[in-house]
C-alpha cells in the first residue's frame, strides 16, 4: 500500500513518503496563511524524488493521513463563530468560574506564582450570550424539573436577537438523561428553519461526550462548536485540491487518544496535542520491532521538549486533567509532556538571582527566531549556542537552505551572557546548552520516576529537529539513546503505523463490589447491557464509514474508583463482557493494580467498595505494518563518510579539530567515536567526548556512553 | 518541659550562620553547578509533591493543600514544592526543636520517621501535620525533608478538625509535639493504631493521610541521597546552602528598592467560636528601613477563649502565604527569605496566646493578617519604579469552611469540609485591573473547586444554584473579584448534618486599597421544612434560581433562618435547604468614581454587578432595557457625588475629635480588649 503521512507543526511540515516499499521524508516551512499550500509544497517535493509530479504520484497513493496542532493553535486568536451556551437555569457561570483557578490551566509552574498578574481567559461564550432554561435532571438521571419549552424559545430567541449564529447546549447530568438537550434542539430547529437565518448548527455536550464533570464536558463541546467551521474551512480545501489531483483513497486525521479517523468525522478537540501523540505512537511501533520493552520517546523542536513513555510495550497512559490550550476538557488524550525547551529557547540572566543564567521558557519561534536565523532576532538562543560551539554548520542548515549568521549570534552571546559573567564566549555557549540539556533530561527523570520506574530501564529515543543535536546531553543515567534517519520528521513516520480507532463512551455507575463486604457484583446484565450498547454503535459507525467491521478489535476499559474517594482511574477490563464471579475478579484485580501504580498501593481501600463511573469501549482496525528496511553489518570503520573537519568547542579552554561525517554515506556496522558531528539533511548529531554513535542493520544510530579515548570498545 | 517561649521559636526562623564546611562546598560549585542543582531539586520536590497528592485521600491533600520540602542539616529551609506556602517557612522550629532537644535521646538516625501537629512546637493548627525524615549520607546528616497537609479530622470535640467551640486545647484533639513515630524507614504500627483511634469519624482518611506524608517526605530523601551518589555529598551540601544565601540576597535586594517609612493598617472580624464580638485580628505597623522589615503587631485583641488565637510562628506562615505570591514570587521558597524581617507579637493577645490557649482554628483570626499585609506592602510598593504593580487589595480571605457528615446516598459515612466555597472566592483589585472573579482559596490558591455533578454523585445533597455572587466584590475603580454562591439541598438521604466556620458575618475583615470599598458581608442562611424541590418540580413561573429574587421574595416556603455565618454542628432533613454557600469577594482598589464607566456596563453584562450598584456606587446613567451608556449624565452624576462628599466632609482636627470620642458598643467588646488599645482587660483562665 502506497500512502502519505503530514504532520504540520508551528515551524516546519513534514512528510513520510512510503511508495512501493521505499520511503522517502520531506521536511518544508509551514505557512501559516494557508496550511494547504505546505500541505501540497511537501507532497511535491516527495514526488519529485521518485521523478513524479504531484498529478502522477497522488492517484498511486491509497491513503493519506494528517495531523496538526495547527487547527486548535488558532484558539489562540480567537476568531471562532458567535456562539451561545444553553445550560440549566443556575448554573449560567459554571464555564466562567472554571473550576475556580482557571488562570491556572496551561500555564507553567513559574508563571503561576506572581498572583497580581494572573488573569483568567477571555471567555470564548461572554455572559451576555449564556443562558440557563428552565430544567433539571438529578444524579440518578431522573427529571426533577420537567423542562419548559416555553422558557427555552424565549431564550433562544433572546440569543438569535443578539446575534448568535450556533448554539452549544449542555445541561447538568445530560451524560445520564439526554431527554431535555434534544427537545431544546428540536425546538431551536422549530424555531429557525434554515432558509429563515442560514445554517444555525446545535451542538449537544452529550453527543460530544458523554462523561460526567459539567465543567469539562461543556468546554470539551464548546470547543468543538467553536473550531468546527474552520477547520471544516481549512480541510476542505486540502481534500478539494487532492480531489483536484485526482486522489481517490481515505484522507485520515490523527487523534491524540492515539487512534485516527476520517477527517470529516473528526472532533477538533481530538486533533490537539496530535503530533507528539502520533511520535509516541511511532516509538510503540519501533520499540517492538527493536525488542525494547521500555522507551521513552523525546521530541526537541523549535520550541517545546516533548516526552512520552512506552512501558512494556504499552502506551496506555491517559492526560488526568487534559488541558487544551486554556481550556480543562473531558476527552480521553495519551500522556504526553511539554516543557518550553528547544532550539528557540532563549537565554537570559535572572538579576534578581544573582545573575543566574536561566535558559527557557521563553522562546524565539519560527521568527524572528535565533539571531542567527538574522531576521531581527537579539535574544540568544539554544540553535544560537549550538552554531558558535561549532557543531551546527552554517552553511549546510537545513539542507544548506537556510544560511546562518555565526557572528551575530557570537555578538549576542558575548554582550548578553559571556560579558556579564565574565567569561568567553564558548564557554557561554556551552553553558546555555548544559542547562537546556540538563532542563531536558530533568523533565525525562521527572517522568520516568514519577510512575515509579527506574530510568536504567529505559531506552531513549531521540527524535525531532533538535533530538539527535542534544540527546547526548540530556540521556543522563539512560544506557542507550536510539536516533533514525528519520529523525526529524518522526511525528509523521508514527502516524503512518497508528490504528485507525474510535472511542466510546458512557457515564454510568455501577457497584462492582459492595461496600464491608467485599462482594463482587452479581448483575452482570446491567453491565454487559451498556458494553453491547457501545459496541453495537462502534459496529454501525465502522460500516457507516466503509470500513471491515470483521477486522476491528474491540476493547473494554472502565473508569473506576473506591467508595469514599475521589480519584477514578481508567483501567484496562481483561474482559469485555462479566459472566462469572472470576470475570468481576479479572476486572477489579486488574483495576487495583493499575490504580495502585498511578496513585500509591496506600490508597487501595476495597473496604468502600468499587464502583464503575464510565464505560469506554474503543474499536480499532489494525494498521499495516511496514517492514523496517535491513542492511548487512560491515566493518566499524566509517571513514568513508568523513566528509571534513571543523572546530568544535567541548571545554577544556580550546576548540577541537573535530571530524565530520555525512550520515547518509554511513553503513550498518559503523561506529563513530565522539568527539564527532555527524550531518544530514534536517538535523545534526552531536557526539561529545565520551559518547559513540553505532549504525544498527536497520542504519539506526545507537548513542552510548563510553570511556573517552577507547572508541565503542 | 522543653515548651519553646514565642522569642525562641521567633529565634529559630532565622537561619543559622554557615559554617566553614558549608562555605567549602559553595565554594567548589562550578560554574553552572547551582543552576542546573538548584533545578534539579526543584524536580526532586516537584516529583515528591505530585505523589503527596496522588497518595493523600482528604480533600485538602487531593486539591494540593500541601507542601513538600527540603532542609539543610540545621534546619533551615532551602526550598520548597507548594500548594500552599503556609507550611513552609515556619518548620525550621520543628527541625530545630529536634535537633536541640532529642539528638541524644532517642537520637536521630538514617530511616527515622518523626511526626508533629501540634501548633505549640511551631505548627499552624493541629489539623496540620507534619512528617520528616533525615536525609544521611554515608553516615552523615546532610539534610532534612518534611511533608505537611491538612487533615480534616483529629478527633476534637467537634468533626472537621477545626472545633469552634473548643475553649483550650485540651478539646483539640490530638496535638503531638515532634516525636519519632518510625524507624528504619517503617511508621510503627502502633502509632498507626493511634492516628486511627484518633480519626475514628474517618479512620481511613487519616491513616492513608499519615502514609502519604510519610512517603512524599521519603521519595524527596531518596532523591538527594541518589544526587549525592551522582554529583557528590558536597555538591548537594553547596546547593543547599547557597540556595540560602539566594533567597537571602534577592530579598534584602527588594527591600532595599522600597522607600524607609512605617506603614499601617488595622483589621477586624466580628466572632470567635459561635459568639459574636468585635475582635482586633490584626493592628500591623510596618516598619521598613534600609533593607529590614519589622512587623509590629502591637494593638491586637488578647487571646480569647475560643480556639480563634494564632501562636506566633503560626500567623508567620500566613505571612508567608502573601509574600510568596505577591512580593518574593521570583525568589526560591527558602526562610532565609525571611531573615531580613523581624517579628514583635503582644504576648495573651490573640496572635501570641498562652500555650494552653486552643488554636485550631488559628487560619481563622490570621485572616486579619493576611488582609492588613496586602494593605501596608501595597502602599510601601506603590511608589517604587519595579513593584508598583504588585500592589494589590486584599483577597476575600474569609475562608468561610463548611462541614457536611452523615451517611451518603451510597451508603458510605462521610465527613469532609467541602472545597467549593473555599476555592472560589474573589482576588482584590490591583492597579491597572480588577481582582479576579471565583479566584482560589486564599490559603492555597491552586485548588481546585469540585463540579456540581462531582458533588451531587458523592454526597447527598442537590445544588440548584452555583454561579457567581453578584455585587459580592469591594468595589472600586478596579473592583475586586466577586465570589460564588450555592444553594446545598439535603437529598437522596433522609438527614444530613452540617456545621460551618467563620470568623466574620456582619462586617469583612479585608480593607479595600487607595479608595475602593470593602468586600459584601456573609450571613448565614438556611430554610427548614423548606419546598424548593416541589418548587422546582412544578415548575412555578414566579420560582427562579436567582438568589436576590429568592432572598428579597421568599419564593420558598419554610421557616428562614438568618444567622452567624458560623454555625454548630446540626441535623438538616431531606429536602431542607441547609445552607446559602457563599464565597466572599475581593475587596477594591481605588474609587469607584473613577472607574471607566464602559467597565461598570460590562460588569452589568457579565452579571457581576447589580443595576443598584451601577446607578449608586459606581454613578453611572444607563439605559436600563439597552445598556446604553450615557456619558455626558454619567459626568454630571459623578460630578455631583463628588460635590456631595465634599459638602459631606469636614476639616481634618473636626473629623479626628469626632473620631477619637466615638466607640462601639459595650455589648460586642467583650473579645475586643480595653477600648481603644486592644489591651488585656481580664485574662482568659483556662484549667
Amino acid at each position: 500500500m502506497n500512502t502519505i503521512d503530514i504532520d504540520v507543526g508551528g515551524t516546519f511540515t513534514d512528510l513520510v513518503l512510503s511508495y512501493n516499499g521505499e520511503f522517502v521524508f520531506k521536511k518544508m516551512p509551514t505557512t501559516p496563511y494557508d496550511l494547504s499550500v505546505c500541505f501540497l509544497n511537501v507532497i511535491e517535493e516527495a514526488s519529485k524524488e521518485l521523478d513524479m509530479d504531484t498529478e502522477e504520484c497522488l492517484p498511486k497513493v491509497d491513503l493519506l493521513r494528517y495531523s496538526t496542532t495547527v487547527a486548535m493553535n488558532r484558539l489562540i486568536e480567537r476568531k471562532g463563530p458567535r456562539l451561545g451556551l444553553i445550560t440549566t437555569e443556575g448554573h449560567e457561570d459554571c464555564i466562567l468560574i472554571g473550576k475556580g483557578a482557571q488562570w491556572v490551566d496551561g500555564t507553567r509552574v513559574s508563571e503561576r506564582r506572581n498572583l497580581a498578574v494572573q488573569k483568567k481567559p477571555e471567555p470564548l461564550i461572554p455572559r451576555e450570550y449564556i443562558v440557563g432554561v428552565r430544567e433539571r435532571i438529578d444524579s440518578f438521571g431522573n427529571v426533577l424539573r420537567p423542562l419548559s419549552a416555553d422558557d427555552v424559545r424565549k431564550k433562544v430567541h433572546y440569543l438569535v436577537d443578539k446575534g448568535v449564529r450556533g448554539f452549544v447546549v449542555s445541561l447538568l447530568w445530560s451524560q445520564l438523561n439526554q431527554s431535555h438537550e434534544r427537545m431544546i434542539k428540536k425546538i431551536i430547529r422549530e424555531e429557525y428553519k434554515e432558509f429563515y437565518l442560514g445554517y444555525l448548527p446545535v451542538v449537544l455536550a452529550s453527543d460530544v461526550i458523554g462523561r460526567s464533570g459539567e465543567y469539562q464536558r461543556t468546554m470539551t463541546a464548546l470547543l468543538d462548536a467553536y473550531l468546527h467551521r474552520a477547520m471544516q474551512i481549512e480541510l476542505s480545501a486540502m481534500w478539494d485540491k487532492l480531489r483536484e489531483y485526482q486522489y481517490g483513497g481515505p484522507f485520515m486525521m490523527v487523534h491524540n487518544s492515539g487512534g485516527m479517523a476520517e477527517v470529516f468525522k473528526t472532533d477538533a478537540v481530538r486533533t490537539y496535542s496530535a503530533g507528539p501523540v502520533a511520535g509516541l505512537i511511532g516509538s510503540y511501533r519501533l520499540a517492538q520491532d527493536l525488542g525494547f520493552r521500555n522507551v521513552i520517546a523525546t521530541d526537541v523542536g523549535g520550541t517545546s521538549f516533548d516526552v512520552g513513555l512506552v512501558v512494556e510495550q504499552n502506551v496506555r497512559n491517559y492526560e488526568f486533567r487534559p488541558i487544551l490550550d486554556k481550556w480543562m476538557v473531558g476527552i480521553t488524550m495519551l500522556q504526553t509532556m511539554s516543557i518550553g525547551a528547544g532550539g528557540g529557547s532563549i537565554a537570559w540572566l535572572n538579576e534578581l538571582l544573582g545573575n543566574r543564567l536561566e535558559v527557557g521558557p521563553q522562546s524565539a519561534g519560527s521568527y524572528p527566531g535565533p539571531v542567527c536565523y538574522d531576521q531581527g532576532g537579539e535574544d540568544p538562543t539554544v540553535t544560537d549556542a549550538d552554531l558558535v560551539l561549532g557543531y551546527i554548520d552554517p552553511d549546510f542548515y537545513f539542507g544548506g537552505r537556510m544560511l546562518l549568521n555565526r557572528e551575530k549570534a557570537e555578538e549576542s552571546i558575548k554582550t548578553r551572557i559571556a560579558d556579564p559573567l565574565g567569561i568567553s564566549v564558548q564557554e557561554a555557549a556551552l553553558l546555555i546548552r548544559r542547562i537546556v540539556d540538563d532542563n531536558m533530561g530533568a523533565a525525562i527523570r521527572k517522568e520516568i520516576n514519577l510512575r515509579g520506574y527506574d530510568p536504567k530501564d529505559f531506552a531513549l529515543f531521540a527524535f525531532g529537529g533538535g533530538g539527535p543535536t542534544h540527546v547526548a546531553g540530556y540521556m543522563g543515567e539512560l544506557p542507550e539513546s536510539v536516533i533514525f534517519p528519520f529523525s526529524p520528521v518522526f511525528s509523521a513516520l508514527g502516524s503512518s503505523v497508528m490504528d485507525i480507532k474510535h472511542i466510546y463512551e458512557r457515564s454510568k455507575r455501577f457497584m462492582l463490589m459492595e461496600p464491608g463486604t467485599r462482594k463482587f457484583t452479581s448483575e452482570y446484565q446491567e453491565f454487559n447491557a451498556v458494553v453491547e450498547d457501545l459496541v453495537e454503535q462502534a459496529q454501525k459507525e465502522l460500516s457507516g464509514e466503509g470500513l471491515p467491521v470483521e477486522k476491528a478489535v474491540f476493547q473494554l476499559e472502565l473508569d473506576m474508583l473506591y467508595g469514599g474517594q475521589v480519584h477514578r482511574k481508567r483501567s484496562s477490563s481483561p474482559v469485555m463482557f462479566i459472566r462469572s464471579p472470576e470475570d468481576v475478579k479479572a476486572v477489579y484485580d486488574a483495576f487495583e493494580q493499575e490504580f495502585s501504580e498511578t496513585f500509591s498501593p496506600l490508597v487501595v481501600h476495597p473496604e468502600g467498595g468499587v464502583y464503575v463511573e464510565s464505560f469506554v469501549v474503543t474499536s480499532s482496525i489494525p494498521a499495516q505494518k511496514p517492514e523496517l528496511p535491513s542492511y548487512e553489518l560491515q566493518e566499524a570503520d566509517a571513514s568513508a563518510a568523513r566528509k571534513g573537519a571543523r572546530a568544535c568547542y567541548w571545554g577544556n579552554g580550546t576548540s577541537e579539530e573535530t571530524p565530520v561525517y555525512a550520515y547518509e554515506d554511513l553503513k550498518a556496522g559503523n561506529e563513530v567515536a565522539g568527539p564527532a558531528i555527524l550531518e544530514a539533511e534536517y538535523t545534526t548529531v552531536v557526539l561529545p567526548p565520551g559518547f559513540v554513535c553505532s549504525l544498527d542493520k536497520n542504519l539506526f544510530g545507537r548513542i552510548r556512553r563510553v570511556q573517552p579515548g577507547t572508541g565503542g570498545k | 518541659m522543653a515548651i519553646m517561649s514565642p522569642e525562641e521559636k521567633l529565634g529559630m526562623l532565622k537561619p543559622a550562620p554557615a559554617d566553614e564546611d558549608e562555605l567549602r562546598c559553595v565554594e567548589s560549585l562550578a560554574p553552572g553547578d547551582y543552576e542546573v542543582g538548584f533545578e534539579r531539586m526543584n524536580n526532586i520536590l516537584d516529583e515528591a509533591m505530585e505523589v503527596f497528592v496522588r497518595s493523600s485521600r482528604s480533600s485538602m491533600g487531593i486539591a494540593g493543600d500541601s507542601m513538600v520540602a527540603v532542609f539543610t542539616a540545621k534546619g533551615d529551609l532551602a526550598n520548597a514544592s507548594c500548594g500552599t506556602f503556609l507550611h513552609a517557612v515556619i518548620q525550621p522550629v520543628l527541625f530545630k526543636f529536634i535537633l536541640k532537644t532529642y539528638k541524644d535521646n532517642p537520637g536521630i538516625f538514617d530511616g527515622d520517621i518523626w511526626f508533629t501537629n501540634d501548633a505549640l512546637y511551631g505548627g499552624i493548627h493541629n489539623p496540620d501535620v507534619v512528617v520528616k525524615v533525615p536525609v544521611f549520607y554515608e553516615g552523615e546528616l546532610i539534610a532534612w525533608t518534611g511533608a505537611a497537609v491538612h487533615t480534616t479530622e483529629t478527633g476534637a470535640s467537634e468533626p472537621g478538625g477545626m472545633p469552634i467551640n473548643a475553649n483550650a486545647r485540651f478539646l483539640e484533639g490530638m496535638n503531638f509535639p515532634p516525636f519519632k513515630i518510625g524507624e528504619n524507614f517503617r511508621i510503627r504500627d502502633d502509632f498507626i493504631e493511634v492516628m486511627g483511634a484518633f480519626g475514628i469519624r474517618a479512620p481511613q482518611m487519616v491513616i492513608i493521610d499519615l502514609k502519604a506524608r510519610a512517603t512524599a517526605a521519603d521519595r524527596a530523601r531518596r532523591r538527594i541521597v541518589e544526587l549525592c551518589r551522582e554529583k557528590g555529598v558536597d555538591y548537594v551540601k553547596g546547593i543547599l546552602r547557597k540556595m540560602l544565601m539566594v533567597a537571602e540576597e534577592g530579598a534584602r535586594k527588594k527591600i532595599r528598592s522600597w522607600p524607609d517609612g512605617t506603614y499601617s493598617c488595622v483589621n477586624f472580624s466580628d466572632g470567635v467560636g459561635l459568639e459574636k464580638g468585635l475582635v482586633r485580628s490584626s493592628c500591623l505597623a510596618l516598619k521598613k528601613k534600609g533593607e529590614t522589615l519589622t512587623m509590629d503587631f502591637t494593638g491586637v485583641s488578647p487571646e480569647n477563649p475560643y480556639s480563634y488565637n494564632a501562636h506566633v510562628q503560626a500567623v508567620v506562615g500566613h505571612i508567608s502565604n502573601f509574600v510568596f505570591e505577591y512580593v518574593f514570587h521570583d525568589l526560591p521558597i527558602s526562610s532565609a527569605s525571611f531573615a531580613p524581617i523581624d517579628f514583635i507579637f503582644p504576648p495573651s493577645s490573640c496572635l501570641n496566646p498562652d500555650p494552653r490557649a486552643a488554636t485550631s482554628c488559628a487560619v481563622m483570626i490570621s485572616t486579619g493578617v493576611m488582609s492588613g499585609l496586602h494593605n501596608c506592602f501595597s502602599k510601601m510598593m506603590f511608589s517604587s519604579s519595579d513593584m508598583w504593580s504588585q500592589a494589590s487589595a486584599s483577597q476575600g480571605n474569609a475562608g468561610n469552611a463548611m462541614v457536611l457528615a452523615g451517611l451518603s446516598q451510597w451508603n458510605l459515612p462521610f465527613a469532609d469540609m467541602l472545597a467549593y466555597s473555599l476555592n472560589s472566592e474573589g482576588q482584590g483589585g490591583r492597579p491597572s485591573m480588577d481582582g479576579v472573579n471565583a479566584f482560589g482559596f486564599p490559603w492555597c490558591v491552586y485548588g481546585r473547586t469540585p463540579d456540581v455533578e462531582e458533588m451531587e454523585n458523592d454526597l447527598p445533597v442537590l445544588i440548584p444554584l452555583s454561579n457567581h455572587w453578584k455585587d459580592s466584590c469591594g468595589h472600586g475603580k478596579y473592583r475586586g473579584g466577586v465570589g460564588t454562591v450555592q444553594i446545598w439541598v439535603a437529598h437522596h438521604a433522609p438527614q444530613v448534618f452540617f456545621m460551618s466556620i467563620s470568623d466574620n458575618s456582619k462586617m469583612q475583615t479585608p480593607q479595600p486599597l487607595f479608595g475602593g470599598y470593602a468586600p459584601c458581608t456573609v450571613p448565614g442562611i438556611s430554610v427548614v421544612g423548606a419546598d424548593i424541590i416541589e418548587r422546582m418540580k412544578s415548575n412555578a413561573e414566579d420560582f427562579t434560581l436567582d438568589p436576590f429574587h429568592m432572598l428579597a421574595e421568599k419564593t420558598v416556603s419554610g421557616q428562614w433562618m438568618h444567622e452567624f455565618f458560623a454555625r454548630a454542628t446540626r441535623a438538616f432533613q431531606k429536602g431542607d435547604v441547609i445552607t446559602f454557600g457563599f464565597a466572599t469577594g475581593g475587596a477594591g482598589y481605588g474609587d469607584p468614581l473613577e472607574r471607566d464607566s464602559k467597565l461598570v456596563i460590562q460588569d452589568l453584562k457579565d452579571q457581576m454587578i447589580s443595576d443598584w450598584t451601577a446607578e449608586n456606587v459606581y454613578r453611572v446613567v444607563y439605559d436600563k432595557s439597552t445598556l446604553k451608556l450615557d456619558e455626558q449624565a454619567t459626568t454630571e452624576a459623578r460630578d455631583a457625588e463628588r460635590k456631595a462628599r465634599l459638602d459631606r466632609g469636614k476639616p481634618y482636627d473636626q473629623f479626628e475629635k469626632e473620631w477619637m470620642e466615638m466607640k462601639v458598643e459595650d455589648s460586642i467588646l467583650k473579645f475586643y480588649g480595653k477600648w481603644p488599645t486592644g489591651e488585656v482587660v481580664n485574662p482568659v483562665i483556662r484549667m
